[in-house]
């Protein structure tokens, strides 16, 4: 019993963030090597690539079904953008695009058993929510010069507790990319660490008591599925509404 | 819809380029966008990590802002604290747009459920 508890104790279940150097590269001092990280981003941008070019080579008028996936995240994802952000937020479809399906792929990936969950990494998803929020930003300028300041700027206030909310609305515009890739990041490396303990626990209780957190296991797998779709979705569309913001000011 | 099924071949023309019309108007109707769909998954449980990780964020942000204050002016726990404040202040301001998103959101599906 005692050894088994061990066995179940020396499962790492942090040991599948480890990032690992394939090839190791140098640019200066930078080290640029190419991990294990970078070789499922890959992996993500083929499969979508493959899955939006080949499916789509046929052009068929009956869709088969690589086709119909390929058809119903275009129209899923232009749906997204055209009611939230309206016509002419289309002109940016393929930007949300991208990052709607990038994300989603590297969700779905992650839950192949020995592969690499890309999104679990908070710098993955901060980067990608810090060109979101820069994106915003300077399309928010360009569009609205410096009224986009107007922001910062809630209506109906007494000019006292103007500089006040000022600043609150700051850190307020400023949390947003935070808020992005935290929440991107905390689901899947949460909802993937949460998979190893329960598998350990599989382990540690051997035949006898094994089947309960297999059974969990199960479900667990079944709301990560659920998950890495639905975080793919909440970071697209939280992109259309700062999109939306950015090209619409309502404040 | 269903009235009137489109003709197999394109014989009898008035009647053809009426279907197309139609059609084409609901497709257009479709493209700008009328706002009827639903809006997608929205969980409870989402929900509730929305909110949380808008606390977490926004207090961060606010700490940071503070830290880089007093790193600038050499008054290391002053504007930390205050900012401190200011970053749950502006939790707050988040979550209240959040709310007030999802509550428009359910009242609309409540709303379409009925009609």
């Amino acid at each position: 019993m005692a050894a088994q508890a061990e066995a179940g104790a020396k499962a790492d279940p942090m040991h599948q963030f480890e990032i690992v150097r394939l090839i190791d590269m140098k640019f200066g001092t930078l080290d640029v090597s190419f991990t294990n990280s970078s070789l499922w981003m890959v992996i993500a941008v083929l499969a979508v690539s493959a899955l939006t070019i080949l499916s789509m080579s046929g052009r068929a008028m009956v869709p088969g079904r690589m086709q119909s996936i390929a058809e119903m995240s275009y129209e899923f994802v232009a749906g997204m953008v055209r009611d939230v952000t309206g016509p002419e937020g289309m002109r940016y479809f393929p930007f949300i695009f991208t990052l709607f399906m990038f994300i989603l792929a590297c969700n779905l990936l992650g839950m192949i058993p020995y592969s690499f969950t890309v999104t679990s990494h908070i710098i993955v998803t901060f980067a990608m929510a810090a060109a979101v929020f820069i994106g915003v930003t300077v399309l928010g300028f360009v569009k609205n010069g410096a009224g986009y300041l107007r922001m910062f700027v809630p209506g109906g206030l007494p000019v006292w507790l103007l500089p006040l909310m000022v600043v609150i609305e700051l850190i307020s515009y400023l949390s947003r990319p935070v808020t992005l890739a935290l929440r991107l990041f905390a689901n899947m490396m949460a909802g993937h660490t949460m998979l190893k303990v329960m598998a350990g626990f599989v382990i540690a209780l051997g035949w006898v008591g094994g089947w309960a957190p297999m059974a969990a296991m199960v479900g667990i797998t079944a709301l990560e599925f659920l998950i890495a779709f639905l975080q793919a979705y909440v970071f697209a569309i939280l992109t259309c509404i700062y999109l939306n913001d950015a090209l619409h000011m309502h404040h | 819809m269903a009235q009137s099924r489109d003709p197999q071949d394109g014989g009898n023309g008035p009647d053809d380029l009426e279907v197309l019309r139609r059609r084409i108007g609901e497709v257009e109707t479709r493209r700008a966008g009328t706002g009827a769909r639903a809006r997608g998954p929205s969980t409870n449980l989402g929900l509730a990590f929305r909110l949380s990780t808008e606390i977490v964020a926004a207090v961060g942000v606010g700490t940071a802002m503070g830290l880089g204050i007093d790193w600038a002016l050499g008054t290391r726990p002053l504007f930390m604290l205050i900012f401190i404040f200011l970053g749950m202040a502006a939790a707050y301001v988040n979550m209240t747009r959040v709310l007030k998103q999802f509550d428009r959101n359910t009242r609309g599906a409540q709303d379409r459920g009925q009609a």
